[in-house]
């Protein structure tokens, strides 16, 4: 191991997407994944994989165990559903409203477990970094949200009701509304595509800056490795900042998985409830 | 106390300490690696793109995302959303049924207090009622009491009465003859029998009516 190992390239490859598996070298195995019908694996597919079947797995057997009616019993389960409910009854319902909440929670509670899980795919070793770190993950799921949207609202107040909602009502003279009105929709369009632009934007800057701090904070014990006695100093205080790093950066898988969530369920309710 | 200051002082001083080699380490790894950081790969390794676009990745995304949608919408979120419904509605129809029962009590609770009030006014009506009876029949047992008494009283001085006019005859009588034999002793020549036994009946009657 020396210096000479740490470069852009062996830091992408720890906190972006690859097609294969690092694991520890004194194992001296390197796990390629496998071109399908020309179509290439990489890890954040099989961690996305991973993610969706550990959902199912939670998930559906909450579902068979609440059907009763009943309160579910043990821990796990219980955690599972206070998260439900927390998401459902603080975030969901006074975004969107109490009448229509209940359309939408499926789609908002699949998103905020979603991007959770994938967020903490990143802080499993040698699982591979976080799908969420990827723009095309979150551009899909902000796109998701926006179809989400524009598809409810239209459905809501039909396609023309839909668009020409999206200018505020005001009372202005006939002269002032035929230059002003034009320019309030423009902006107000562009509004809600930067909205998800945006959406997709910040979900990825967090969790790509997070993982490239802390990769960059173990790659220092690799760069000094030619050097003794700095690498040993360098080793404890990488370890160290990287133990304190991943704690944050647990708080902000859980952290970015509730704002992109909350935003969502908001931009659904401001389409729901045009001004 | 003190030795608590002495371990915060001490673990002050680790912080810093570890915090000073972290500091030094990094200036020197920066001045010394981060060309090596800086600099894309020299046999054409990935750099660092945050804001790279993958199709296939976004195209996998998105299929998996609306088929784990689609399994969970009905599998799972969606049974989940109609039981948390059930459950508010079992709950609501619970508080309701509740707040009835307790409204039924509360009335309950109200007539039971009134059949209390109205059992302890009666109980006190009894009680007059008892207390009056005795106080009547205690009056009558005083009456009838001072009455027999009084009977008694009269008949006991009737008897004493009579005693004494008994008394009071004999005593005339013996007087009478007393003073009759010892006046016919003076006038024994002057009396006959029958003249002597009108004087005793004459002096029988004014010794009686005094």
């Amino acid at each position: 191991m020396s210096g000479e190992l740490v470069n852009m390239g062996e830091l992408a490859e720890h906190v972006s997407d690859g097609t294969a598996y690092h694991l520890p070298e004194f194992l001296g195995i390197r796990l390629e994944l496998p071109t399908i019908c020309g179509f290439q694996v990489t890890r954040f597919m099989v961690v996305e994989v991973v993610v969706a079947l550990l959902m199912i797995l939670f998930f559906v057997p909450l579902a068979v165990k609440m059907k009763s009616g009943r309160p579910v019993r043990g821990r796990f389960w219980n955690l599972l559903e206070v998260f439900l409910l927390y998401l459902r009854n603080e975030v969901i319902v006074p975004s969107i409203g109490k009448k229509d909440a209940d359309r939408f929670t499926p789609f908002l509670w699949t998103v905020f477990f979603f991007v959770l899980f994938c967020n903490l795919a990143g802080l499993v070793p040698w699982f591979g970094a976080s799908p969420t770190g990827a723009l095309a993950t979150t551009a899909v799921l902000a796109l998701a949200t926006f179809v989400v949207l524009i598809g409810s609202g239209m459905r809501k107040f039909g396609v023309v009701g839909f668009w020409v909602g999206q200018v505020p009502q005001m009372d202005l003279p006939l002269v002032l509304a035929i230059f002003l009105k034009p320019m309030l929709f423009l902006i107000e369009v562009l509004g809600l595509f930067i909205k998800h632009v945006v959406l997709a934007v910040r979900l990825l800057a967090n969790m790509f800056a997070g993982h490239l701090v802390l990769a960059v904070m173990l790659g220092f014990i690799a760069a000094t490795a030619d050097k003794l006695v700095l690498w040993i100093g360098v080793t404890f205080a990488s370890v160290l900042m990287s133990v304190c790093l991943n704690l944050l950066e647990l708080f902000v898988a859980f952290l970015q998985a509730y704002i992109f969530m909350f935003l969502s369920s908001i931009f659904i309710g401001m389409a729901q409830h045009q001004h | 106390m003190n030795r608590k200051e002495f371990n915060l002082k001490a673990l002050f001083h680790r912080l810093w300490g570890g915090a000073a080699v972290f500091s030094v380490s990094s200036v020197v790894f920066l001045t010394n690696a981060s060309p090596l950081l800086a600099v894309e790969g020299e046999e054409g390794e990935k750099a660092l793109e945050p804001l790279a676009w993958q199709t296939d990745l976004a195209i996998w995304t998105a299929v998996v995302f609306v088929l784990l949608l689609a399994v969970l919408w009905i599998f799972a979120f969606g049974p989940i959303v109609k039981a948390l419904d059930q459950r508010e509605r079992n709950e609501l129809d619970r508080l309701a049924a509740a707040e009835k029962n307790n409204a039924d009590a509360r009335e309950l609770l109200e007539q039971y207090r009134q059949k209390l009030a109205d059992s302890e006014e009666e109980v006190r009506r009894i009680l007059d009622e008892a207390k009056s009876d005795a106080r009547k029949q205690a009056d009558a047992v005083v009456a009838e009491a001072k009455r027999s008494a009084a009977e008694e009283r009269e008949r006991a001085l009737k008897d004493i009465q009579n005693a004494s006019d008994v008394a009071l005859r004999e005593i005339a009588v013996k007087s009478a003859e007393m003073a009759t034999s010892l006046a016919g002793k003076i006038i024994r020549e002057e009396v006959d029998p029958a003249k002597h036994a009108r004087l005793i009946e004459s002096a029988v009657a004014s010794v009686t009516k005094q």
